[in-house]
């Protein structure tokens, strides 16, 4: 569907977890950019950037919940009440199963909650996730 | 009805009743002996009048005078209680005559001899009128009784207001002495219905005399004091063992709490190092000599022995918490389907009762407690087949399960040791466990009121697990 590349921005503290991502990209051969941010405010800061720093559309963020400054709640939050970052795809990826952050996700309009013990290591679950679903669905591209 | 009255009212009525009593009784007794006394005082009244008349009318009869016979009579008008009186003279006839205004009857002729006999309230006196010896004619008097009957009313009229005067008194004394006897009682009685109704023991009786009843108010009020003193070091206790329990619970909170988080933010880093070593191996593979490639592999071991470590740690700290539903549970049942998961090796057969129970409880805990049992068995077996029977028996409330090897067996003295948190009998790399399974099941088992049990000797090879489980599942569970 998507005749754009999907630019990936990952909103990760820890870099090994980071480095894992990426290297699973690396190792499924999926060329997309990735974006890395450390916290919700590098992310908010990296998703407003015009000019040569923006990260284009269509584009996914895999938000981390457990974060310092502004953890992954108050990220989803803050791009909610963003006028032009509001149809941000976000999938939440976290080592949290705790059901009240679930919800509590959901209710932020997540496209979907992932519980990194149930993908695997290796991340091969979800790289193969994310690889089809932005084959077949539509992303928002045009910006407000 | 008197046992209804209050003791006061009791007591009042007790000194009325015996003053009044005492009262009647001696103006009873008067009046009766002012009645005795009535009629010899009138005989002797009347015969002294009637013998002053007869001297005077000697010589109205000698001399057949009947003028002066009948003025001597009318000296009798000064006595108001003469009816009537009348002269007769030698022969029996009426001579002259007396009678007061309102008297019309003559008393007839009298008897010839001396006498008197009661009449119609009156009493009728006759006696012979003589001079020298010489009979002259006779004299009758009336005389009515009706001012010796006024006089005897007059006295019981007197006893009876004396008697109602005294019952009065007798009542203002009662009701002193009520003040001095029943106050002291009825303070008691308030007392002690406060005590009773309110539980309040504080409060004390007040003390009124210094005699027996007051005597009693202070022994009441120091058994009140005793009981405060009692209820107070209770209430001490009571109030001790709450703060203690509270804070009992407060700690295993924390404990679980720190139990959760150890394990779950351990955790992260831990899969941190895992992969690092693992991108070490990946992108060094030939340049790294045999020597690292094999640390990296034990590297990756102790990792994984770590990971156990912490869901141990988070299992043991769930244990007895966390039960999921609770069905009626067909226990063999429970038992196979734990052996299918746990997929022994082929050489060991586990042998599942027939008579297990089906009983109503959480399969979650209770299969757990199998599962660590049943996989101890196996895991710590030093033959390569070995035969493992799992059974159940009902004991009271608790069902008994039984998990029994034939495998090395324990020594005695370490049947203590075995039930601890993270200790194994076995080199960790012989074996590969945390310690915690016995803990966990120990933990869990004592969570719902049951204890667990080893029987294992030195000499004998094989180990029986006993443990119970209680037949109704705790409701507050």
């Amino acid at each position: 569907m998507n005749t754009d590349t999907v630019n990936i921005l990952l909103v990760e503290d820890d870099d090994v977890d980071a480095e894992a991502i990426e290297r699973a990209f690396e190792k499924a051969k999926i060329a997309n950019p990735v974006f890395r941010a450390r916290d919700g405010l590098e992310a908010l800061e990296m998703l407003r950037a015009k000019g040569a720093d923006e990260i284009a559309r269509p584009y996914i963020v895999l938000l981390d919940l457990k974060m310092p400054r502004m953890n992954g709640l108050a990220f989803l939050d803050e791009i909610r009440l963003d006028e032009d970052l509001r149809d941000s795809v976000v999938f939440v990826l976290t080592t949290s199963a705790a059901e009240k952050d679930v919800s509590a996700a959901y209710e932020k309009y997540v496209a979907g909650y992932i519980v990194k013990s149930q993908v695997g290591s290796s991340f091969k679950d979800l790289i193969g996730l994310l690889d089809y679903y932005w084959r077949v669905v539509a992303l928002p591209t045009a910006a407000h | 009805m008197l046992a209804r009255l209050s003791f006061g009212s009791k007591l009042t009525a007790l000194v009325a009743m015996t003053t009044g009593l005492a009262i009647m009784l001696v103006a009873g007794a008067l009046a009766i002996l002012d009645l005795a006394r009535m009629r010899p005082k009138a005989v002797s009244t009347v015969s002294t009048f009637a013998e002053v008349l007869a001297i005077h009318s000697t010589a109205a009869l000698a001399f057949g005078d009947t003028e002066a016979g009948v003025e001597t009579l009318s000296a009798l008008r000064a006595v108001p209680d003469v009816a009537t009186a009348a002269l007769y003279d030698e022969n029996g006839k009426q001579f002259a005559t007396y009678a007061r205004n309102d008297e019309t009857t003559i008393p007839a002729t009298g008897p010839t001899g001396a006498g008197h006999h009661f009449v119609d309230r009156q009493i009728v006196m006759h006696i012979p009128v003589e001079h020298e010896n010489r009979v002259l004619g006779s004299l009758s008097i009336a005389y009515r009784l009706d001012g010796i009957y006024r006089e005897v009313a007059s006295h019981i009229a007197l006893a009876s207001l004396i008697g109602v005067f005294s019952i009065g008194a007798a009542m203002l004394v009662a009701l002193r002495l009520r003040r001095g006897l029943a106050e002291p009682v009825t303070e008691l009685t308030f007392a002690a219905q406060r005590v009773s109704h309110t539980k309040d023991y504080s409060v004390r009786a007040r003390k009124i005399s210094d005699d027996e009843l007051g005597q009693l108010t202070d022994t009441f009020n120091q058994m009140l004091s005793q009981i405060e003193q009692y209820e107070h070091v209770q209430h001490e206790a009571e109030q001790q063992r709450l703060r203690y329990m509270a804070e009992l619970e407060r700690s295993n909170r924390e404990l679980d709490e720190f139990a959760y988080v150890a394990s779950h933010d351990l955790r992260s880093p831990l899969q941190g190092i895992k992969s690092l070593a693992q991108w070490i191996a990946e992108d060094n593979a030939d340049a790294l000599p045999e020597k690292s490639r094999r640390h990296l592999v034990q590297m990756e071991q102790r990792v994984g022995r770590l990971e156990r470590l912490l869901d141990d740690l988070l299992q043991y700290s769930r244990a007895g918490r966390v039960h999921g539903t609770v069905k009626d549970v067909d226990t063999g049942a429970l038992c196979l389907e734990t052996v299918s998961l746990l997929t022994p090796p082929e050489e060991f057969s586990v042998d599942v009762s027939a008579e297990m129970p089906v009983m109503r409880t959480a399969p979650a805990p209770l299969a757990q407690v199998l599962r660590n049992l049943i996989n101890n068995a196996v895991k710590h077996h030093d033959r390569d087949a070995g035969r493992i029977e799992v059974s159940c028996k009902p004991n009271g409330a608790f069902n008994v399960f039984s998990v029994t090897d034939d495998g090395p067996g324990i020594d005695p003295r370490y049947h203590e040791q075995v039930f601890k948190m993270f200790e194994t009998l076995s080199p960790r790399d012989s074996v590969e466990g945390s310690g915690m399974g016995l803990a966990v099941i120990k933990k869990i088992v004592e969570s719902y009121g049951g204890t667990i049990d080893l029987l294992s000797s030195a000499e004998e090879r094989g180990a029986t697990f006993t443990f119970t489980w209680p037949k109704e599942f705790p409701a507050g569970a």
